[in-house]
């Protein structure tokens, strides 16, 4: 009996890739927790964790053919459940959308609403830090995504200028991210 | 921004085109929820166990529907891990024990050096506890349970005392037998119960589905069927009285008390606790009670479907953070306390 604990995550993956089940439940025992978790610290929701969970697994058993080590196994696990974060997310969205539409009195939130607004929040601030002009023709172009011409259009200024405000805005996001991006990687580095 | 144009932003982001700093904006935000604390640091080990088992055998139940041709039969490991529930047979091992009645009220699972897992029931809750075999047992509180961390051999063998219920899967070339404290029981690719009542008074089984063999526990098992081996079939039941020693079969059984262990089609879409409850306690032919009215407007979406009643309450308990409490013959759901550390 070869103990599977004993294995890297390489070599699960490579005998992953040779449709090993025990590989599988091995992979499984090592990340079930972890990603549990790091789906729960976006939903607070543990019946939508489960859902994530699954999906996760799934995909990896769907694709192990497919599965390359470019990517550490972890990495590819903890971005799949970001993904199926982002998608619970954007489902919440559109469904709230149509529950508006069908029953304007009823609330049928599944996912915190904390979330969906502090990530809108999050959003706006980095928006809202841009000067005037530029702000505005950030979210002509990003948030309504009207074209360069009709931005120009609107705002009565050149398609040209509308392209500097542009790239200054991104520049200028760029580096707002860069600094706090930093600053997160710096602190999961030290907590592991 | 509008929950449309973040639908979109999200849309664009999972798809893969959003800008560099778009995909930026949304991983910084990701990343800020990175040390908040998650949920299974608050559950104890036999709660995490629980919920590690029951995704785990969604993902199999899944991934079996869709690649049954992907079996390879001559790897025994596959065939074992990916059996179908739906082929499952059902054993229900009802068998009170006096010696059980201590305060502590936590689940322990010992791992022994002769690769024997011992796992006892000390909560007020239901645990579920998955075999080597992918055969499912339920254990009521304060049962304990010892079995192989692989079963090897002839037969499928397990050690129980207290109130088990148990779906084994079908395997017919290995016998599961169940050996409790008046009896021995053995599944022939079926569904029945065993309850066995206490050092001093009776023991029963009863089979729901297919045929059961019972052996008094002084007779020596044998694979092949002796003349003091008690043979039944669906509906019927075994008693055996300690006091005379023996057993006495009855051709109709009661059968109401295996509702709980039904497994139900039922969703609910934005429901009250109270509303649910209604519904599970006419399904299950249960009695549940909310212990306390706050609880009753707790609302929940909840896909039941394929569920047991320990099952659901798993279900319950976790998404409406309260607990229950088996007392008497009915099932209290309380708020849960506040998470204690591990």
């Amino acid at each position: 009996m070869i103990d599977y604990s004993t294995y890297s995550d390489n070599e699960l993956v490579a005998l992953l890739r040779q449709s090993d089940v025990e590989a599988f439940n091995q992979i499984y025992d090592r990340y079930f927790m972890k990603l549990f978790d790091s789906g729960y610290k976006r939903l607070y929701n543990s019946v939508l964790c489960e859902e994530v969970v699954q999906d996760v697994f799934i995909k990896l058993w769907e694709r192990r053919d497919s599965m390359s080590l470019t990517t550490a196994l972890s990495n590819y696990l903890y971005t799949a459940v970001k993904y199926k974060v982002f998608d619970l997310y954007r489902e919440q969205l559109v469904h709230d959308k149509f529950m508006q539409a069908v029953h304007p009195d009823k609330d049928n939130s599944t996912i915190e609403l904390i979330f969906l607004n502090d990530l809108k929040a999050h959003i706006e601030v980095l928006v809202e830090g841009l000067p005037d002009k530029c702000r505005s023709v950030y979210r002509l172009s990003r948030v309504e995504h009207k074209s360069n011409k009709e931005i120009a259009l609107l705002l009565n200024i050149s398609e040209k200028t509308v392209e500097g405000h542009l790239t200054k805005a991104l520049s200028k996001l760029k580096l707002e991210l860069q600094a706090s991006a930093s600053l997160i990687v710096a602190m999961s580095w030290w907590l592991k | 921004m509008d929950n449309i144009q973040l639908a979109e932003l999200l849309d664009r982001y999972i798809k893969g085109t959003c800008t560099p700093e778009e995909i930026a904006i949304i991983n910084t935000w990701y990343n800020k929820y990175q040390n908040t604390p998650g949920l299974t640091e608050t559950l104890s080990p036999i709660q995490n166990q629980l919920l590690k088992d029951k995704i785990s055998q969604k993902i199999q139940e899944h991934i079996t529907g869709k690649e049954i041709g992907d079996i390879k039969p001559h790897k025994p490991v596959l065939r074992q891990l990916w059996v179908k529930i739906a082929a499952a047979a059902i054993v229900i091992v009802l068998i009170k024990m006096a010696f059980f009645n201590g305060g502590v009220h936590t689940s322990d699972q010992i791992q022994s050096a002769n690769n024997e897992i011992r796992l006892i029931n000390r909560t007020k809750n239901i645990v579920k506890q998955v075999l080597p075999d992918s055969s499912m047992v339920w254990l009521s509180p304060n049962s304990r349970i010892t079995y192989a961390t692989k079963f090897r051999g002839k037969t499928r063998d397990v050690l129980m005392n207290g109130e088990c219920f148990f779906e084994v899967s079908k395997d017919a070339a290995h016998p599961f037998i169940v050996t409790s404290n008046h009896m021995i029981t053995k599944v022939w690719g079926t569904s029945f119960r065993v309850r066995d009542a206490g050092t001093s008074a009776s023991a029963s089984v009863t089979v729901v589905t297919g045929k059961v063999s019972v052996t008094k526990k002084s007779i020596v098992a044998n694979a092949k069927a002796t003349p003091k081996e008690v043979m039944l079939h669906p509906k019927e039941a075994v008693v055996y009285k300690e006091q005379a020693d023996d057993f006495h079969t009855e051709l109709n059984a009661d059968m109401t008390s295996l509702d709980i262990w039904k497994r139900i089609n039922v969703s609910f879409d934005n429901a009250k606790l109270s509303e649910i409850v209604t519904v599970l306690n006419k399904k299950f032919n249960a009695n549940i009670r909310v212990d306390d009215v706050r609880l009753n407007d707790a609302v929940m979406d909840a896909d039941l479907t394929g569920l047991n009643l320990p099952d659901v309450l798993e279900v319950l308990k976790a998404s409406l953070r309260l607990n229950y409490e088996l007392r008497d013959n009915a099932i209290l759901l309380t708020p849960s306390k506040t998470n204690k550390p591990n």
